[in-house]
């Protein structure tokens, strides 16, 4: 069936937004106007997008705010997450996902 | 969409096998102000000429003003900052400029692994600590013959 899998994307989303959350060093996802977010009925998942190329393959974007952390590479988070991300997909869905792009936003820095 | 997105941030990108990583020149900024602010005898950095990130925030509430006070060009895996500060009174500027010059190469390659090649600094105030006591009693002043 060729028609819009949306509950599967959906899906998709969730499971890699709850994994990338669950990464030390993630403050949280990305809430950016105009940003990667899954949209469907009830429901938006902010900060993840999923999405499907013409021969079916599946490619996610995670954008995230990660803590400020001055002895941490933020490249080193964005692997781990893309490492979670992959994971869950793979759990999600058959084959899971075949790239998660990592965009880390911002820091939320400490409150002096 | 067979094309892949378009992370709509300017940053630097870097490409794995299994997707890439987009640092944010936001990330970058923000990381360089704390680096400047570490540094002893950095009084604040300052937004635009006249007004301190203090004062902005103050008037913008909950806007987030971190990455203020700092402009980042990231090219070809470096970058550039220029920055302006307020200097506490007493201090050598040289060599204030100096330690913020190597904490914010420093701190930028620990978190993002990009070089930061050149880091302008521009000393636009010297803060006096008498400068806020002196404010206040004007203040007060004003308020008794109001």
């Amino acid at each position: 069936m060729n028609g819009p899998r949306l509950e599967e994307d959906v899906a998709l989303a969730r499971a890699i937004a709850s994994a990338a959350l669950s990464v030390a060093g993630v403050a949280h996802l990305s809430e950016e106007p105009g940003g990667a977010a899954t949209h469907a009925p009830g429901e938006s998942i902010r900060g993840v997008a999923v999405r499907r190329s013409g021969a079916g393959q599946l490619w996610a974007t995670v954008e995230l705010v990660a803590e400020y952390r001055p002895r941490e590479n933020l490249r080193d988070l964005a692997d781990r997450v893309r490492r979670a991300a992959l994971r869950a997909a793979r759990e999600t869905v058959p084959g899971g996902v075949a790239g998660v792009d990592v965009a880390v936003h911002d820091v939320a820095v400490p409150v002096e | 969409m067979e094309e892949r997105m378009d992370v709509p941030v300017a940053g630097m990108e870097s490409a794995t096998s299994q997707g890439r990583t987009i640092i944010a020149d936001l990330v970058v900024a923000k990381i360089a102000g704390l680096a400047a602010k570490e540094i002893e005898g950095v009084h604040e950095l300052v937004t635009s000429v006249g007004e301190t990130i203090a004062g902005f925030a103050q008037r913008v509430t909950r806007a987030d003003t971190r990455g203020q006070g700092v402009r980042v060009a990231l090219e070809d895996g470096t970058g550039t900052v220029d920055l302006r500060i307020v200097a506490d009174y007493g201090v050598s500027i040289v060599q204030v400029a100096d330690a913020i010059r190597r904490n914010i190469i420093n701190r930028v390659k620990a978190m993002t692994g990009i070089d930061i090649r050149e880091v302008n600094i521009e000393v636009t105030d010297l803060y006096f600590p008498q400068q806020e006591e002196r404010a206040e009693e004007l203040e007060a002043q004003q308020r008794r013959v109001a």
